[in-house]
C-alpha cells in the first residue's frame, strides 16, 4: 500500500502537479485517511523541496532530472516485437503526424527517443499539428502530395480518406509479421479501416461509449451507484429522480440526449429498443422514422420533458465535458473522456456500464489509427515504426502507462487497469469492449459528416421545444434518404 | 482650408484634373507605385484566385484527382436550402455587427480621444478583448448566456424570470453572437481614433469662432472628416464579418438549427468536414459576386456622404 | 449688479462644467473598463487556478490558491523560446514589409490617376472577399512547387507586395491630406517620393501605427498560414505552439492561459506604446491643415 502511494505522489508531481493537486487526486480516488497520510508524506519526500511548493515561488526546475512530466523509462516493458522487415542499410528519415496535445506530445518525443536508440539508421520525425486545424492541413499536404509517412486518422474521416487512396494496404507487411497477431485487436476498432478486404490503418485506441457518474451526488442523494444489474429503465428512473434544485444550483439526473446530429447515437439510444438510424453497416437505408425508433426517441424525450437534462451545453465545444463541472450525475462519453475528467473534476467519480436495453445491450465504440501514407517514401521503415509504436509494448509505453487507456490491442489493457491512473471502474470499459457490448455500428460510411449536418439542425427544434418527436424524424428521413442515395449504388 | 465647416456638399474637393501633357508621365508614376502589389497579386494571389474558380466547375475532394462536372456545383447550390439559410445568416450577421459594432467603436474612440490622464493604459483595456484568446472570450460570454448555469438568467431568476436559452433557442442565438461581437470593437475603434487624431484641430477653432456647440462641431467638423475611414470601416468591417466563422465555431457551431451557420462556416465544412472542393469554391464565388456588388454599392453611395480633403477627380 | 452675479457663476459653470465631464468620462471609462477587461481577468485567473478548479459553477474568479508555477511549467512544455524567435522573425518582417509596400501601393492609388485606377483597386480589394478556405490549398500548392514549404518564407515574402486591408486603410487617410501640399511641393520641385515621404507620411503617423498594430497583431497571432506551412516543430511560432495546448480530448486550461499570458505581454507593450505616435499625428496634421 505504502509504496503504491509513494509512486503515485511521484508519478503526480512529476507531472507537474503540486501537493495540494496530489492531495485532491487523492481523496477524488477515495483512499482512506490513512493512505492519504501515506500520500502526503511520500509527496514529501519525493519532491526535493516540498516548502517550496508552498511557497509558491515560481521555482519549479528545482529538480532537472525531471524536466518532463513522464519518465522516459517507466512504462517501457522492452518486450519490443521482433520485425521480419529488414533495417534500412543506411540512414534514413521518417516524418509521423499527430494531433497530440502539448502536454502528451512529451510522451510521443520519448517513444521516438527510444525507438532511435533501436533503430540507429531512422531518424524519426514527428509533426504536432493542434487537433482543431488537422484535417486543414493534412488535406491540403494530401493535395500537394507532402503527407507525411505515418498519418493520425479518426474513424470519422478514415472511410473516405482510404477510398481517395491516401495510404497503403499493410495486409502484406501484417501477414509477414508472425506475432502481430491481428486477433488481439478490439473487433470494433479494426472497422473503420478496413476497405476492399483490405486494411489500411493500425487502431491506436478504441473506446465503447460508458456511464461516468458523479459519486458525490448519488452520495448526497442516497442513491446506489450504477451496477451491471441496471436497465435503461432504471437509468431513466434514477436520473429523474436525482434531478433537484434551480438555476445555478440544479442537479441534472442525465448528462445528455440522443441527437440524430450525433454519428454516436444508434448503438445506446435506438438499437437496445430494437431501433436503428441507417442500416448498418452499408448505411444505404433510413429508418430513423420508423415506428419503434420514434417510440425510442419519444421515450429518451421524457427525460427532458422532467428537466432531468440540461440544455445542450454550449461550454462543451470549449470545455468538454460538462460532467466535469459536478453538476450532473450521470454521463455518457466515450472512454477518452477519463484524462479530462480526471483533471478538471473535484469531485469523485467512477464509470459503469452502459445499461442494458429491453431488446440488446449495446454502446458506441470508436477509435483512431495510424496509416502509412501513399507519400511515403520509406515505406519498410515507416512500417518498422507502426509495428512497434501499435504493438503491445507500444501501446503500453504509451497509453496504458501513461493513463490514457482505451487502447485498441486487448493485450495492452491489463498495464491500464493495473496504472495507478485507472479509475475503478475502468474494467467496465474494459469488459464493455470484450464482451462485445461495444459496437462499431456508428456512422463511418462518407456520407457520415452529411447526414449529421442535415439531421442535427431539424433536431434542434425538438430540444428547442418548436417540434414534435414524429415529425422531426419524419423530416429527417426526407432530408437523409437523398445523401445517403449513394450508398445503394 | 477656411471653411469651417467642410461638408461634402459645400465644400468642393481642391483637386483638379492634371493636364493633359502631365497624364502620361503621372500614368507611369502610378503604376510604379503600385507595382509591388502587381507583382504580388501575381505571384501569390492570382494563380490560387482562378484556380479556385476553375476548381468550382470540378467535382474534387482534394484527395484524389477533380472531374470536370460543367456547372452542376452551381445548379446545386440554387437548390441547397442550406445555402439561402446561410447567406442570409452571413448578412444578418454582418448587417447587425458592421451597423452596431461602427456606431460602438466609433463611440468608444470619441470617448478615448478625450486628454486625460492614464489614456494610454484605457485604449490598451479597450483593446483587449480584440487581442485576448479567443478561447478566454468565449467561455466568458458562454458563462454570461448559458440557460441553466448563465449569470444573466440567474440574475434574471432573481426576479422570477425564466430567461432563454441564448445559445440555444433559435431565435435568440444570433442576436447573443452580435451583442458578443461588440466586445471586439476594439480593431475599429483603433483605425476611429486614428482617424480622429487626423482632423486638422485648426477646423474645430474656426468653427468655435463661428459659434458652433458641440453637438454642431461633432457633426458639421468630425463626421464629415472622418468619413473616409467610416467608409473603410464599413467595407473591411463587412467583409470580414461576412466571412468570419471562428467565433460560430467555437460557441455554437452553426445551430441551433441552423439558426449561427454563417456563410464562412458552411464554406469550411464543405470543403474540409465533407470534402467536396469543388461544391465550397462554387459557395465561394457566389460569395465574392455578392460581396462585390455591396462593396460596389457602398463606394457609389459614398460620393454622396464620404468627404475627401484630397480627392484627385472633382 | 447683475452682471457681477451672473459674470462669476458663469465661470463657475464652465469649470464646473468641465469637471462634471471629467468626472462622467472616467466614470464611464471605468465602467466601461471593468466589462471590457473581463476576459483578460478571466485568463489571468485561469492561468493561476489548479486545473480542476477551472470549471465550477457557479465560476468563481477567485483562485483558492495561486499557482505561479503554471507560467514555467507551461513554457517549458513546447520549446516556447524557439517559437518566440520565430513569431518575432515573422511578425517584425511583416510589420516592417507591410508599412514599406503599402505606403507605395496606397500612395499611387491615392495621389496619382492612372487608366484602371478603379478596377485594380476593386480587384486589390477582391482578393480579401475570396474566402481563404478555397485558395489556401492552391496557394499551398504554389509554395510547395517552389520549394518553400516548412520555410519561413511563405509567412513573411507576401507582406513585402503589399495588403489590401492596409492599403486601403492608408489610401483612406492620404486621400484626407489636401492636395494642396502635393501641389506647392511639385512647384518646389519636389518629385512623387519626395512627396510621400516628406509630406504625405509624416502626417499619416497615426494611420501608419495602425498598420504597425495590426500587422503586429495579425501575425502574431496568425494560426491559419504557420499551420499550414509549417512542418518541423523547431519552426513553429507562438500562435501555433499556443494552439497545441487544445488537444482532441484534453485541454489544460491553466497552463493554455498562462502561456497565453505571456504572449500577450509584447503585444500590450506594442499597443501601448504605440500611443505616442497617435498623439504626435495631432499636431503635425494641425500643422500641415494650415
Amino acid at each position: 500500500m505504502g509504496k503504491h502511494e509513494e509512486e503515485l505522489a511521484r508519478e503526480l508531481q512529476r507531472r507537474g502537479m503540486s501537493r495540494r493537486d496530489v492531495l485532491r487526486i487523492g481523496l477524488r480516488m477515495g483512499l482512506g485517511a490513512a493512505s492519504m497520510g501515506l500520500l502526503l508524506a511520500a509527496c514529501g519526500q519525493t519532491a526535493s523541496e516540498p516548502a517550496k511548493d508552498a511557497a509558491a515561488d515560481g521555482e519549479a526546475a528545482a529538480e532537472p532530472a525531471s524536466e518532463s512530466i513522464f519518465d522516459i523509462t517507466a512504462g517501457d516493458t522492452g518486450a519490443w516485437p521482433k520485425s521480419a522487415i529488414a533495417e534500412p542499410g543506411d540512414k534514413i528519415e521518417i516524418s509521423v503526424g499527430h494531433t497530440w496535445d502539448a502536454v502528451f506530445f512529451e510522451r510521443q518525443l520519448q517513444f521516438d527517443k527510444l525507438f532511435m536508440q533501436r533503430h540507429p539508421n531512422i531518424t524519426v520525425k514527428a509533426e504536432n499539428t493542434p487537433w482543431g486545424e488537422y484535417r486543414q492541413k493534412y488535406t491540403a499536404a494530401a493535395a500537394g502530395n507532402a503527407m507525411p509517412d505515418i498519418l493520425y486518422t479518426q474513424f470519422s474521416w478514415a472511410q473516405e480518406t482510404i477510398r481517395s487512396g491516401l495510404y497503403i494496404a499493410l495486409d502484406d507487411y501484417i501477414a509477414k509479421e508472425k506475432d502481430f497477431n491481428l486477433g488481439d485487436f478490439t473487433k470494433p476498432s479494426l472497422v473503420s479501416y478496413q476497405y476492399d478486404g483490405k486494411l489500411w490503418g493500425i487502431p491506436y485506441d478504441e473506446g465503447p461509449g460508458n456511464l461516468y457518474y458523479n459519486k458525490d451526488l448519488f452520495d448526497a442523494a442516497g442513491e446506489a451507484y450504477p451496477d451491471d444489474s441496471w436497465d435503461l429503465e432504471k437509468l431513466k428512473a434514477v436520473a429523474i429522480k436525482m434531478t433537484k434544485g434551480e438555476g445555478p444550483d440544479k442537479i441534472f439526473g442525465l448528462g445528455e440526449l440522443p441527437s440524430p446530429g450525433d454519428s454516436l447515437m444508434a448503438p445506446n439510444y435506438l438499437f437496445p429498443f430494437g431501433a436503428q438510424y441507417l442500416s448498418e453497416p452499408k448505411e444505404d437505408e433510413c429508418l430513423i422514422n420508423k415506428p419503434e425508433a420514434v417510440t425510442a426517441m419519444e421515450w429518451w424525450e421524457e427525460l427532458r420533458a422532467k428537466g432531468a437534462v440540461p440544455s445542450p451545453a454550449d461550454l462543451q465545444n470549449v470545455a468538454w465535458p460538462a460532467f466535469q463541472f459536478g453538476k450532473i450525475a450521470m454521463t455518457l462519453q466515450g472512454s477518452w473522456a477519463t484524462p479530462p475528467i480526471q483533471a478538471g473534476s473535484k469531485f469523485k467519480w467512477d464509470i459503469a456500464k452502459w445499461p442494458k436495453g429491453p431488446k440488446v445491450h449495446t454502446t458506441f465504440s470508436a477509435g483512431s489509427a495510424y496509416m502509412i501514407t501513399r507519400d511515403s517514401k520509406n515505406v519498410d521503415a515507416a512500417w518498422l515504426y507502426m509495428n512497434e509504436y501499435l504493438s503491445t509494448a507500444g501501446q503500453t509505453y504509451m497509453w496504458a502507462s501513461t493513463g490514457r487507456g482505451s487502447p485498441s490491442r486487448l493485450s495492452a489493457w491489463p498495464a491500464y487497469l493495473g496504472s495507478k491512473f485507472a479509475p475503478a471502474g475502468a474494467k467496465n470499459v474494459e469488459e464493455a469492449m470484450s464482451q462485445g457490448i461495444g459496437t462499431h455500428d456508428i456512422l463511418d460510411q462518407p456520407t457520415g459528416p452529411r447526414v449529421t449536418q442535415a439531421a442535427g439542425p431539424i433536431w434542434d427544434l425538438v430540444v428547442a421545444g418548436q417540434k414534435s418527436v414524429k415529425d422531426a424524424l419524419d423530416e429527417i428521413f426526407a432530408a437523409v434518404d437523398p445523401i445517403i442515395a449513394e450508398n445503394r449504388m | 482650408m477656411t471653411n469651417a465647416q467642410p461638408t461634402p456638399i459645400t465644400t468642393p474637393p481642391k483637386g483638379k484634373p492634371k493636364l493633359g501633357g502631365m497624364a502620361r508621365k503621372e500614368e507611369r508614376s502610378f503604376y510604379l507605385f503600385i507595382l509591388p502589389w502587381i507583382i504580388g497579386f501575381l505571384l501569390f494571389d492570382a494563380g490560387a484566385i482562378i484556380a479556385s474558380f476553375g476548381i468550382s466547375f470540378t467535382n474534387w475532394s482534394a484527395l484524389s484527382a477533380p472531374s470536370y462536372v460543367g456547372t452542376l456545383n452551381y445548379s446545386r447550390l440554387i437548390a441547397d436550402s442550406v445555402f439561402y439559410k446561410a447567406m442570409g445568416n452571413s448578412l444578418y450577421y454582418g448587417l447587425g455587427s458592421v451597423g452596431l459594432g461602427t456606431i460602438v467603436s466609433f463611440l468608444l474612440a470619441l470617448l478615448l480621444n478625450q486628454n486625460v490622464w492614464g489614456m494610454s493604459l484605457f485604449r490598451t483595456i479597450f483593446y483587449l478583448p480584440s487581442v485576448v484568446s479567443g478561447i478566454a472570450v468565449a467561455i466568458l460570454w458562454i458563462m454570461i448566456l448559458h440557460q441553466d448555469f448563465g449569470l444573466i438568467n440567474s440574475f434574471l431568476a432573481w426576479f422570477g424570470i425564466k430567461g432563454p436559452g441564448w445559445l440555444v433557442q433559435p431565435q435568440w442565438a444570433m442576436p447573443s453572437l452580435i451583442l458578443m461581437s461588440l466586445w471586439s470593437a476594439g480593431g475599429s475603434m483603433v483605425i476611429y481614433l486614428a482617424g480622429l487624431q487626423s482632423v486638422p484641430t485648426h477646423l474645430y477653432e474656426a468653427a468655435e469662432i463661428d459659434g458652433a456647440d458641440t453637438f454642431q462641431k461633432f457633426w458639421t467638423v468630425t463626421v464629415p472628416m472622418m468619413s473616409p475611414v467610416i467608409l473603410y470601416n464599413l467595407i473591411v468591417g463587412f467583409i470580414a464579418s461576412i466571412q468570419g466563422f471562428v467565433t460560430v465555431y467555437v460557441m455554437t457551431n452553426g445551430g441551433p438549427a441552423n439558426a449561427t451557420l454563417v456563410y464562412g462556416l458552411y464554406i469550411y465544412r464543405t470543403a474540409f468536414i465533407n470534402f467536396q472542393m469543388g461544391y465550397a469554391s462554387a459557395l465561394a464565388w457566389v460569395l465574392l459576386v455578392v460581396i462585390i456588388l455591396i462593396t460596389v454599392v457602398q463606394f457609389i453611395v459614398a460620393r454622396y456622404w464620404v468627404y475627401y480633403e484630397g480627392d484627385l477627380k472633382s | 449688479m447683475q452682471t457681477s452675479v451672473v459674470y462669476p457663476k458663469r465661470q463657475l459653470g464652465i469649470r464646473g462644467r468641465a469637471i462634471a465631464g471629467k468626472v462622467i468620462t472616467y466614470a464611464l471609462l471605468l465602467l466601461l473598463s471593468i466589462s471590457f477587461v473581463l476576459p483578460f481577468l478571466w485568463m489571468v485567473s485561469t492561468s493561476l487556478k489548479l486545473s480542476q478548479d477551472v470549471f465550477t459553477y457557479p465560476p468563481s474568479f477567485f483562485p483558492n490558491s495561486f499557482e505561479w508555477t503554471n507560467y514555467p511549467r507551461g513554457w517549458r512544455v513546447l520549446p516556447f523560446n524557439t517559437f518566440l524567435i520565430n513569431s518575432l522573425i515573422v511578425t517584425l518582417a511583416n510589420v516592417a514589409g507591410n508599412i514599406l509596400s503599402c505606403s507605395l501601393v496606397a500612395f499611387g492609388f491615392a495621389r496619382l490617376n492612372g487608366r484602371g485606377r478603379n478596377i485594380l483597386f476593386l480587384l486589390l480589394l477582391a482578393t480579401l472577399m475570396i474566402p481563404r478556405e478555397v485558395t489556401i490549398i492552391p496557394r499551398f500548392l504554389m509554395f510547395s512547387a517552389a520549394g518553400l514549404t516548412n520555410t519561413l518564407w511563405p509567412l513573411v515574402l507576401p507582406a513585402w507586395f503589399g495588403y489590401a486591408f492596409f492599403i486601403f486603410l492608408l489610401r483612406q487617410f492620404f486621400m484626407g491630406i489636401p492636395l494642396d501640399l502635393d501641389h506647392s511641393a511639385r512647384i518646389d520641385g519636389a518629385n512623387n517620393w519626395q512627396i510621400l515621404t516628406q509630406i504625405i507620411l509624416p502626417l499619416s503617423q497615426p494611420a501608419l501605427a495602425s498598420v504597425a498594430i495590426f500587422a503586429f497583431i495579425g501575425n502574431w497571432s496568425n494560426l491559419l498560414d504557420p499551420l499550414i506551412y509549417l512542418r518541423s516543430t523547431e519552426l513553429y511560432t507562438l500562435a501555433l505552439g499556443l494552439n497545441l495546448f487544445r488537444g482532441q480530448n484534453f485541454t489544460q486550461f491553466n497552463l493554455l492561459m498562462a502561456v497565453s499570458i505571456i504572449t500577450l505581454i509584447p503585444v500590450l507593450l506594442m499597443f501601448f506604446f504605440s500611443q505616442k505616435l497617435f498623439v504626435q499625428g495631432v499636431s503635425l496634421t494641425g500643422m500641415g491643415g494650415r
